[in-house]
């Protein structure tokens, strides 16, 4: 059955885009709504998850756009909107990077996922946000340094406690 | 440096791209519930559609019989079928007295001629010699104001024909009464159907004397200008998920801009016209940009000139050189581009079909066009800051579109042969505006013309 195929991977997938986990489920819900709405378009190009992969993708920047719309993004805000203490079955690492993906600011964040994670060029983001390529690149470069940032902190810390 | 972000990008790629976590377990009964709802919804807007689809039928069907109807009453012409003879079926003459004939005398074929009085003279020789003595020879002159007349002929007997109106009483025998004028032709009826054919060959007459008097082509020239309202719509052609009508229509916002022109319009018919002409439209819409704050190396980037804004309706070129706003002082600087507006401006030649629904005082009619555009002018102005603005071009736009308008036209009249009109017209683009390959972008505008037509 399809969503029990997917819904694993997807939730994945929305966890990354999402600033909290229940946004992650409402973008989850969303996204296999639209995917058994459409699925007489798929058209076999491509792989098929690739396509369900998409309108995930796709939900989660709907989702995203809704929430930018109502609160303006300040500046980089550097806190995270929830801090996530469920003990997650798999490796730490994993879920320490989620944490640092999720303490982005929602456009950097949508931005280093499309692009470092999804493989979008600027020119595809830029379209796919409405913003120009310069502020994709930008953005990009800022959630970056951030991550760097945040990522040495992580290191430094348990080389400290290991 | 470099290393390190390639980095970044791979450390968070290897772990989280594939990263999977199961789902609460009530997610999936909350998806069917809405999946089955959604199914329900979907049959709802085919029968809108159906039913549209009929208003629009009926719509169509009721203008056409209208039309129809129109037609055959102007060019009824007046056959009486019958004894019973309905003279308000008579054409109109001006400058006509009016005659009825009132019959006193049971016995005979009489016509007695009775008149609107235009003069009275107190002359009692002169009742005697006018000629309403009672014969079934008499003359009669029969020249019918239609206002002033309602006449029904309705037989007595055989022998008699009634025309009855405004009756004068004219007691013939009376030498002292007020005699009255005739100031018109005679005309022969002997008999009923004499009568019958004298008043259609009359009316015959008066229906060529009116088309002669109104040439059937009426031919005017008119010119028109006003605002209008214009946004476009954005149609995806590739079916990707991500560039969904949805993203493009968010962020953009319609443009009030202008157009104007001269036209010349042919009347073949009472209620329809053809018109033509040449116009000037200007359309586009407009972006703002209130969440992006850019510094001034991002500007420098932005619009480096081998850097292009990419947009729907094409890509922004900067048609000169921008100074490198680039600064070592960054911080202080807090450049932010607030919008963006387009503009394409089309010389146009429509060809329009009108029909009249109100055709009195204030005419009102409703018309629908086809119209060819070809481009003429191309501009985006950028404006940062405050109020600095810089013009650009629009890149990937048709020279050659086609659009279609509907509109209502309402004319009111200044002097014999000039009206003041004003018309309300919505247009729309049949063909892209844009040659990008991945979306088509159809403008679109509501217009408010108000101008001037001179009828000759």
């Amino acid at each position: 059955m399809l969503y029990e195929m997917f819904s694993s991977r997807m939730f994945g997938v929305c966890l990354r885009y999402a600033g909290s986990k229940e946004d992650a489920q409402d973008i989850l819900h969303e996204g296999f709504l639209k995917i058994f709405e459409k699925i007489e378009q798929y058209a076999a190009r491509g792989s098929f998850e690739g396509w369900v992969r998409k309108i995930m993708v796709n939900t989660a920047l709907e989702k995203y756009r809704s929430q930018y719309r109502m609160v303006r993004l300040e500046d980089e805000g550097r806190e995270s909107d929830e801090k996530n203490h469920e003990d997650l079955a798999d490796n730490i690492t994993v879920n320490e990077l989620l944490l640092l993906i999720k303490e982005l600011s929602p456009q950097y964040r949508v931005v280093f996922n499309l692009y470092a994670i999804e493989g979008y060029t600027h020119k595809e983001i830029s379209d796919m946000l409405d913003i120009s390529e310069g502020t994709s690149k930008s953005n990009l470069s800022r959630a970056r340094s951030i991550l760097q940032e945040r990522v040495k902190q992580y290191y430094n810390q348990t080389v400290k406690v290991g | 440096m470099m290393e390190d972000i390639n980095n970044i990008d791979q450390l968070f790629r290897s772990n989280l791209s594939s990263y999977s976590e199961k789902p609460p377990e009530e997610l999936w009964s909350s998806i069917e519930k809405d999946l089955a709802k959604n199914r329900k919804r979907i049959i709802l807007p085919l029968y809108f559609k159906i039913a549209a689809g009929i208003i629009v039928l009926l719509g169509l069907g009721t203008i056409t019989w209208n039309y129809l109807r129109v037609k055959t009453d102007d060019s009824q012409v007046a056959i009486f079928q019958s004894p019973s003879i309905q003279q308000s079926d008579i054409k109109p003459i001006e400058n006509s007295a009016i005659v009825s004939s009132q019959i006193q005398t049971e016995d005979q074929k009489k016509v007695i001629a009775t008149q609107k009085v235009a003069e009275k003279k107190n002359d009692p020789g002169v009742a005697s010699q006018k000629p309403f003595i009672p014969s079934s020879e008499q003359t009669l002159e029969q020249s019918i104001t239609h206002d002033e007349v309602q006449m029904t002929v309705q037989p007595e007997s055989e022998s008699t024909i009634i025309l009855a109106e405004e009756v004068v009483e004219t007691p013939v025998s009376n030498t002292t009464a007020e005699s009255i004028v005739v100031e018109e032709k005679e005309v022969t009826a002997t008999t009923k159907n004499d009568l019958i054919i004298q008043q259609n060959l009359l009316a015959l007459e008066q229906e060529k004397e009116e088309s002669d008097n109104n040439p059937s082509r009426v031919w005017s020239v008119g010119g028109q200008a006003g605002p209008q309202y214009s946004y476009r719509y954005v149609d995806v052609k590739e079916p990707d998920v991500y560039l969904n009508n949805a993203n493009k229509n968010q962020y953009e916002n319609p443009i009030l801009a202008y157009a104007g022109g001269i036209q010349i319009e042919m009347e073949p018919s009472t209620r329809f016209s053809i018109q033509s002409g040449v116009f000037y439209s200007k359309i586009g819409h407009q972006r703002e940009y209130p969440d992006n704050d850019m510094r001034g190396e991002d500007i420098a980037e932005v619009f480096d000139p081998s850097m292009e804004e990419v947009n729907y309706i094409g890509t922004i070129a900067p048609n000169k050189q921008i100074n490198n706003f680039y600064n070592t002082d960054l911080t202080n600087i807090d450049i932010s581009v607030s919008s963006v507006e387009r503009y394409l401006e089309f010389l146009e030649i429509p060809f329009i079909f009108s029909y009249k629904i109100i055709n009195k005082k204030l005419d009102m009619d409703i018309s629908s066009g086809i119209w060819a555009d070809l481009l003429i002018g191309n501009k985006a102005y950028i404006t940062t800051g405050a109020s600095n603005t810089d013009e650009y071009s629009n890149k990937n736009i048709g020279d050659f579109n086609c659009s279609a308008s509907i509109g209502f036209g309402l004319y009111y009249p200044l002097l014999e042969k000039l009206n003041f009109s004003l018309k309300p017209v919505f247009k729309y683009y049949l063909s892209p505006v844009n040659t990008d390959p991945a979306t088509n972008v159809y403008p679109y505008s509501f217009g408010l013309m108000s101008g001037l037509r001179y009828t000759f």
